[in-house]
């Protein structure tokens, strides 16, 4: 009976201190236990992997948008503003956009509109994210795991939208007569995928994830078409495309895509996975985006697949 | 612990008597399954035979704890409960299985109902299709129970190739009250962007007391692991700071290095 | 690969995949330089892992044709990307576009103003237009020849209409003519089995049209209250606005030079902001044979064990057995 291990290494080495105590009993048990499928399980020992425990890393977070918002007060007019408006805490800047009607701005016509990165909320997420990472990390050390496969990630908001959890739930696995590597690598792939990523030539590095925001601060324009209403002065077309709103829907997945890339160390993500969302932040929309995949780095060339033989079912 | 004699011991006390009177029905050769037809032969691919569905159910008043609005606690009764009556309505499948000389069942549902007509009482179900070995050996689990497993036709017949044999369905729960904030707390972190260590701590706490406890079950049956782990989260009828943490899998034993998955042809589906 | 008794991998190749140190492998080739990096600073906002990176020297990008993953981006799933790799063609990046327009409901205040419901569509297919013109630039700055996979995801708010698309960026492997990029909603699996079969995609194939549904008299309604009665005049505003959703999608596809359009989908619903006016819209793949003839795929017949659909997965993780 092989599937002891993880007992000897959990057991010396103690999980380390900001994991929970049940976490320690539990690692520390003779059996394994794994959130495989029945078919990933069988995968996974068909390529010499054995599963030692269900690791996991949560972390709660204080989720508060508005709290990086330059001051409220005077609120047409510090947006409008332009000049002197401090964006720090808040975000970046990523296009202005101009009134093209030759009247006086007020607070019922912004002469000014702003596409913002929302960058604090950007690193609140990266934060909890990362410590929620760590921690599972943490886990599969405990284990004297080589990998974490099938990883699940549940991030969602926690009793009301002020709390956001994040968790990721993974299987350590030993590959029995291996050296442990440098680190112990991830992937939300398991089984037959897995296994048809190492044919690819293709081995997992970690699962990784990113998050980007961008709020909408319409400009007249914006607004006018945004609310079917007419240009009373005729120079936009009610029909036509709305480019502040089409460049924010834009720029939010494309810079998430930018973010996630900034890990990759020359590495590439596989299976990305990208959600959007939109909601309404202190009364502007922002376009939420995350996306997450595993990071996979090449270690060997890919010899191309046989074409696979067409079937039909009879059923 | 294998009943081996050819006198029929008496029905257990906690089973209806209409369940005697169908499963003595089943003697004759007839079975009863939920297996689809892929599942059934599956199921006979790797020398088993479908012997008749068997199900225990339990309705169980599940009791009060008083929460402290602004502390993070486990609520050992309501875990209790929880456990307890799922438990009741395993051991009744079980037992209706061991009537059946069953080695052991598969796909195994483990449902909660609420009725209108009961407040603070819910059914606990457990419904699965009984197997036996058709070369008359004992797969029984450590326990000289048939073993039960959430398995589906397909997942056993993998699981068989690869050496390893359901022991039984364990289970870990924890019902977790999740505190309030309180004013001071509030005050100082509302609007703030960083970790809340007690929620941390709370929640991780939880889940793993759960899959500890599903270890434990796992242990005692001397399994050599747990597949196909899900973790669940329910608030039932508590409201939504009190959540019960369930964790489900299957232990399986190993019985062979032999992993005898053929290698998987590569197709391409022209079905759509 | 043939070989039925040959395990999918064997533990030394395994064993060299998990040990050999980064960068060993493709030493022959010296570092590319990376591409350009992001406009926008790099926030931290990315992945845990970097705590430890250190670790790793900086990887080296394999040889710069075929295989090559530096800073690659891809949606695809397993499947996809060596179904891919079969045809040896690589994903470049997952690549977006998205765009807004603007419906306004004034158009709609005066019943049976035809030329609001004509505006409307115009609105849609502008949003479509310019969704896939952002797409089809952003393939072009990532070095692709087309996007497969994309996801079209249309979204009708009370004032406006939003166009979603993201894909993956491809080519063949090693590079591949310039040119203007197609854009399909095609998987994988059907780019391939149509390249197999010797065709072609050209773009997105787009028609949308609206209808206001013509309000019943009073003196109508009761006619017809006992009388099993066909409605005319229902069906032939609903019919007119299927006819002439499709009529836009066939000349749209004319437009690139099509000779069919594959895998298209329909919807049809009523607008938010107004239930008497229902919009249909529809969309597909424009093709074309690339070769002199269509080449035939005689596929083979199986009988499914597997309650699942996905037959590929399933034969993937089970095996298949004899």
């Amino acid at each position: 009976m092989a599937f002891t291990s993880g007992a000897g290494t959990g057991g010396q080495a103690g999980p380390p201190i900001d994991l929970p105590e049940a976490a320690g009993r539990r690692l520390a048990a003779k059996s394994f236990s794994s959130a495989l499928s029945v078919a990933d399980f069988a995968a996974c020992l068909h390529m010499g992997m054995r599963p030692v425990g269900l690791v996991q890393g949560f972390c709660a977070m204080g989720w508060n948008p508005g709290y990086y918002l330059p001051s409220q007060t005077n609120y047409g007019n510090q947006w409008q503003g332009g000049y002197g408006t401090s964006w720090s805490g808040w975000g970046n800047v990523l296009d202005n956009y101009y009134c093209p009607h030759s009247i006086i701005a007020s607070a019922e016509h912004p002469s000014r509109g702003y596409n913002i990165e929302a960058t604090g909320i950007e690193a609140t997420w990266a934060e909890g994210y990362n410590a929620t990472y760590r921690r599972m990390l943490e886990e599969a050390e405990a284990l004297g795991a080589h990998g974490v496969i099938g990883v699940t990630d549940a991030t969602k908001p926690l009793i009301g939208p002020r709390v956001r959890e994040f968790h990721l739930l993974g299987t350590a696995v030993v590959m029995d007569g291996q050296p442990a590597p440098d680190r112990v690598w991830s992937t939300y792939l398991a089984g037959s995928k897995l296994g048809k990523l190492f044919e690819a030539g293709l081995a997992p590095v970690s699962v990784v994830g990113a998050f980007a925001a961008v709020t909408v601060l319409p400009v007249c324009v914006t607004e006018i078409q945004e609310n079917g209403r007419w240009d009373t002065y005729g120079v936009v077309s009610p029909y036509g495309e709305i480019g502040q709103l089409s460049d924010a829907q834009t720029s939010a997945r494309r810079l998430v895509r930018d973010h996630i890339k900034s890990t990759l160390d020359g590495g590439a993500l596989h299976g990305a996975d990208l959600r959007v969302s939109e909601d309404s932040l202190v009364g502007r929309t922002t376009i939420s985006a995350v996306l997450r995949g595993t990071k996979v780095r090449r270690v060997r060339d890919a010899e191309p697949l046989p074409q696979p033989v067409p079937t039909v079912r009879l059923s | 612990m294998t009943d081996t004699s050819n006198e029929r011991p008496p029905l257990p006390t906690d089973l209806p008597k209409d369940a005697g009177r169908r499963l003595k029905e089943l003697e004759n050769g007839l079975f009863t399954s939920d297996l689809s037809v892929n599942e059934f032969l599956l199921i006979k691919e790797v020398g088993f035979h479908p012997v008749g569905f068997v199900m225990g159910s339990s309705i169980y008043h599940i009791g009060l704890q008083t929460r402290k609005w602004g502390s993070s606690q486990e609520l050992e009764k309501l875990t209790a409960a929880m456990y307890n009556a799922r438990e009741l309505a395993m051991n009744r499948m079980e037992e209706e299985a061991t009537e059946l000389g069953a080695d052991g069942v598969v796909g195994v549902r483990l449902d909660v109902n609420y009725y209108e007509w009961g407040n603070d009482a819910a059914e606990f179900i457990a419904v699965g299709t009984a197997v036996k070995a058709e070369n008359g050996a004992s797969y029984r689990n450590k326990l000289g129970k048939p073993f039960t497993s959430d398995l589906s036709g397909q997942d056993f017949w993998t699981l068989m190739q690869t050496g390893h044999v359901p022991q039984g369905l364990v289970m870990g729960t924890c019902v977790y009250h999740i505190a309030h904030r309180g004013l001071g707390q509030a005050i100082s972190s509302i609007g703030q962007n960083q970790e809340l260590p007690n929620f941390t701590q709370a929640l991780y706490e939880a889940r793993e007391l759960a899959m500890t406890r599903m270890q434990d079950e796992a242990e005692r049956l001397e399994a050599t692991g747990i597949v196909g782990v899900r973790l669940e989260e329910k608030t039932h009828q508590w409201g939504s700071h009190t959540i019960e943490f369930l964790s489900l899998g299957t232990a399986v034993v190993k019985t062979s290095d032999e992993v005898t998955l053929p290698r998987p042809t590569t197709i391409i589906s022209l079905d759509g | 690969m043939s070989d039925p008794d040959k395990p999918a991998m064997s533990r030394e190749e395994l064993d060299r995949l998990f040990n050999t140190p980064q960068g060993m492998v493709h030493d022959k080739t010296p570092a590319a330089p990376a591409p350009s990096s992001p406009s926008s600073p790099p926030e931290p906002a990315g992945q845990g892992g970097r705590h430890r990176s250190d670790h790793h020297s900086p990887p080296r990008p394999s040889s710069p044709t075929r295989g090559d993953l530096h800073q690659v981006t891809s949606d695809l799933t397993i499947d996809e990307t060596l179904l891919l790799h079969s045809i040896d063609w690589e994903p470049v990046d997952m690549v977006i576009g998205a765009s807004v327009a603007a419906i306004p409901t004034m158009g709609f205040a005066g019943a049976g103003w035809a030329g609001a419901t004509d505006q409307s569509a115009q609105a849609f297919t502008s949003a479509v237009a310019s969704a896939v013109a952002r797409i089809r630039d952003d393939c072009s700055a990532a070095g692709g020849v087309g996007v497969i996979g994309v996801d079209v995801d249309f979204q009708v708010h009370r004032h406006t209409v939003q166009a979603v698309l993201v894909g993956t960026a491809v080519r063949p492997a090693g590079g591949g003519r310039g040119g203007h990029p197609f854009v399909s909603d095609l998987t994988v699996r059907d780019f391939l089995l149509l390249h197999n079969a010797g065709w072609e995609p050209l773009g997105l194939a787009f028609g949308a049209s609206f209808v206001q549904v013509p309000y019943r008299t009073i003196g109508t309604v009761f006619k017809q209250v006992t009388a099993n009665t066909e409605m005319t005049n229902l069906t032939e505003a609903m019919y007119q606005a299927r006819e002439q959703g499709m009529e836009r999608l066939q000349s749209s596809a004319i437009g690139m030079g099509a000779q069919g359009v594959v895998a298209v989908q329909y919807s049809d619903r009523p607008l938010p902001f107004a239930s008497h006016v229902i919009g249909f819209t529809s969309w597909g793949t424009a093709i074309r044979l690339s070769g002199e003839s269509h080449r035939y795929v005689k596929p083979r017949m199986v009988v499914a064990m597997d309650d699942a659909g996905d037959l590929f997965d399933l034969q993937g993780a089970m095996g298949t057995k004899e």
